[in-house]
């Protein structure tokens, strides 16, 4: 018996072994070659400069970095604001279009379009949409009376129309999700409620939410991590501007690293932002796990 | 008679071996394949337009690679500092000089074996661009001052201060007919320059001579509060603009004065019907002299990586791509201002358009050409928009400024013993 425990052990261990090495090339190799850059000064655009050792230097000068504070205010902001509305209208348009009515299925079709286009091209088709003077956006402004808008040369407006790209490009994929999570729920609970004479809001709200309630924990969770993680969409609309407006955090490491290739100061935003991004999640898995234990 | 049959027999030995030699010469590189990185824009365009005589007269294949300015540092760095050689000629920014020295081949040897002409280069550009530290490692290509364009049927007489082109710009400036006084681009990479542009024929620096920084003066405030002033003449969308919406803005007739690279776009479409509608009626002037009458260059050198394995065709390549021929070639197709002073004492170019571009060539600087340069350029960029787009008052701008100067500095220490020869 103990011979074939340990034959099991064995071959679980044989099964994850390439996977645990991709990983490790990968991943943690990398992952762990930055934490160590992170405590030296090493620029890649000056081979004369011998690397040296200089501690938490790189993580001390974070906090005097008044452009990393902005970006890291932005980003925040950025993503609690994106993922609510993305969240918010996902739900919205899954209670729209969940049926298996022809229409409903072709809407979804035409829906994954924002959702399956490259962030880069999401980007830049929008950028031209939204120029003050060429683009469609006012040019349909101006038809209906309104004056033309300076999108991305406005600091709020270019914060707020990185935002709406960034929905855009999401809500599908949040409605799928949501749809998936409709379809499971016991239509008979829904009859009964009709029964009783629920009204459809009701319904909604006590019994369609709380039964969908884990899957909008698991895609907010999801969300807020890639939300974070923003940086096609900025490179190609604002590049960061006006001024700070809109530079996030991904953009900033990027900038530092392959701008100016400080190395060692890109690693340890990098770090920082990983531990940050762990935490977070950790904080989230925490709680959704606690709560599911009390209602065991 | 044999005596003659024997001069003649060893006359057509001879000449063969003549033709045999320039043979081998012309096809000395045959089957070799040389890759060169540009910019997007017209330098690669002319590029590729004369890769197929490049390989007549040499044998070489040229493989034409592009990339557009806001990525093509980072492709340069990477590849230079990784000595992977992919590039056998890259074309280098003259701000990106120091940074890349170290990886670049020194070319005084060739130019000493060929006898390569470098005192026809305008020295100020030569100074700017390709040399670095006492040496060359990059022969200057393609120059242009920054300079003002303008409409000549609205602008009788261009305007000699900063306080008299204001008033100008706010003059012309007709919101209702969606004209503006001034066409510029608005987005932090390019217009950080104009910025820049003020300070210095203000009389300011980013930094003395020592490097220590000289931002914090009353220069710098001046030509903060200037920049902003000259956006109430712009278009509203001009502050999310780049180089091409800022030029074609001018060339659709939406604005009296365009602050751009004039040979990106206004010297070669200025005059085309097919895209202009200033035909004929625009011109380039400098900029106010104000204090010093400096602007920003834009230079270009052709310079070659030490890891590459065909450093002879690459040097090639930078001789026939800076030729007089070719440099004629590339201004009359392309518009690229040339570098050679030959190029601009011809008669044609004395009495074109671009002839006030070349007093500017004289004295036009590049910001640094240090590592630390592109940093500070960011950084400076960053802050002047803060205050342009109203996200920080005066103060609080020039307070980052300084310390994106310090910060730039410390991060990326000058080489020892090379000063700040610029601003």
């Amino acid at each position: 018996m103990k011979k074939v425990l340990i034959n099991n052990k064995f071959i679980t261990w044989l099964f994850l072994l390439p996977t645990i090495l991709f990983l490790a090339l990968t991943a943690f190799i990398p992952l762990l070659y930055s934490l160590w850059l992170s405590f030296f000064n090493l620029k890649i655009n000056m081979p004369y400069l011998t690397p040296r050792f200089v501690g938490l230097t790189n993580y001390v000068r974070m906090f005097g970095d008044e452009i990393f504070v902005r970006s890291t205010i932005n980003t925040v902001i950025f993503a609690v604001t994106s993922v609510l509305f993305e969240i918010t209208l996902g739900v919205i348009l899954a209670m729209m279009i969940s049926g298996e009515s022809k229409r409903e299925r072709v809407i979804r079709a035409v829906l994954m379009v924002p959702m399956i286009m490259a962030p880069v091209a999401a980007g830049t088709m929008w950028r031209m949409l939204l120029d003050s003077s060429t683009g469609v956006v006012n040019y349909l402004g101006v038809l209906v009376g309104l004056p033309k808008i300076g999108w991305l040369g406005n600091p709020i407006l270019a914060f707020v129309s990185v935002i709406i790209v960034n929905v855009w490009q999401v809500v599908p994929w949040t409605a799928i999700v949501v749809i998936s999570g409709l379809k499971g729920i016991p239509q008979d609970i829904i009859h009964s409620a009709l029964v009783d004479g629920a009204s459809p809001w009701r319904i909604f709200w006590k019994i369609v939410l709380p039964q969908i309630k884990p899957i909008l924990v698991v895609v907010f969770l999801i969300r807020f991590i890639d939300a974070f993680k923003v940086f096609d969409t900025i490179y190609v609309m604002t590049g960061g501007g006006p001024g700070m407006a809109t530079e996030m955090l991904p953009n900033y490491i990027f900038n530092q690293g392959l701008n100016y290739f400080d190395a060692s100061y890109a690693a340890a935003l990098a770090i920082s932002f990983i531990v940050v991004m762990s935490l977070i999640s950790s904080l989230f898995i925490n709680a959704k796990s606690r709560k599911e234990a009390k209602n065991i | 008679m044999k005596k003659s049959i024997i001069i003649l027999l060893c006359a057509i030995m001879l000449m063969g071996l003549v033709v045999m030699q320039s043979g081998s010469a012309a096809n000395k590189y045959e089957g070799k394949k040389l890759t060169v990185l540009y910019m997007s824009s017209v330098y690669a365009d002319a590029a590729k337009k004369v890769a197929t005589e490049f390989k007549k007269q040499t044998g070489a294949d040229v493989e034409v690679v592009d990339f557009p300015y806001v990525t093509l540092h980072e492709k340069e760095v990477l590849d230079l500092s990784s000595n992977t050689g992919a590039y056998d000629v890259i074309s280098v920014a003259c701000q990106w000089d120091g940074e890349m020295a170290p990886f670049l081949t020194t070319l005084d040897p060739y130019i000493k074996r060929d006898k390569y002409d470098k005192s026809d280069i305008i020295n100020n550009v030569l100074n700017q661009a390709g040399s670095w530290n006492g040496k060359i490692t990059g022969i200057p290509h393609a120059n242009t001052p920054y300079t003002l364009a303008y409409r000549t049927d609205l602008v009788k007489s261009v305007p000699k201060t900063w306080d008299e082109y204001l008033a100008l710009c706010k003059k012309l400036t007709d919101k209702s007919k969606n004209f503006y006084g001034v066409s510029i681009p608005g987005v932090k990479e390019q217009f950080s320059s104009l910025f820049y542009i003020r300070l210095w024929s203000m009389g300011g620096a980013w930094a003395d001579p020592n490097w220590k920084a000289a931002i914090d003066s009353p220069q710098t405030r001046k030509a903060l509060i200037h920049c902003k002033e000259l956006f109430n003449y712009a278009d509203p969308a001009a502050s999310s603009w780049g180089l091409s919406e800022s030029i074609n803005a001018f060339l659709q007739g939406k604005a009296a004065f365009c602050e751009a690279w004039p040979t990106l776009g206004i010297t070669l479409d200025g005059d085309n019907p097919e895209k202009s509608k200033i035909v004929g009626k625009w011109a380039t002037a400098p900029f106010p002299y104000d204090k010093t009458g400096i602007t920003n260059l834009s230079a270009w050198d052709l310079s070659i990586p030490k890891a590459t394995k065909n450093k002879d065709l690459a040097w090639e390549w930078i001789k026939f791509y800076t030729s007089k021929e070719n440099q004629n070639k590339f201004y009359k197709d392309y518009a690229i201002c040339s570098p050679r002073k030959s190029f601009w004492n011809q008669p044609e170019i004395k009495t074109s358009k671009i002839a006030s571009l070349r007093t500017a060539l004289d004295t036009a600087i590049i910001w640094w050409r240090l590592p630390a340069s592109t940093e500070a350029d960011k950084g400076l960029g960053i802050a002047a928009g803060q205050y342009i787009s109203g996200q920080a008052d005066l103060e609080s701008t020039v307070k980052l400024m300084k310390k994106t100067i310090v910060d730039a500095l410390k991060a990326s220490p000058p080489p020892a013993g090379v000063k700040n020869t610029n601003r």
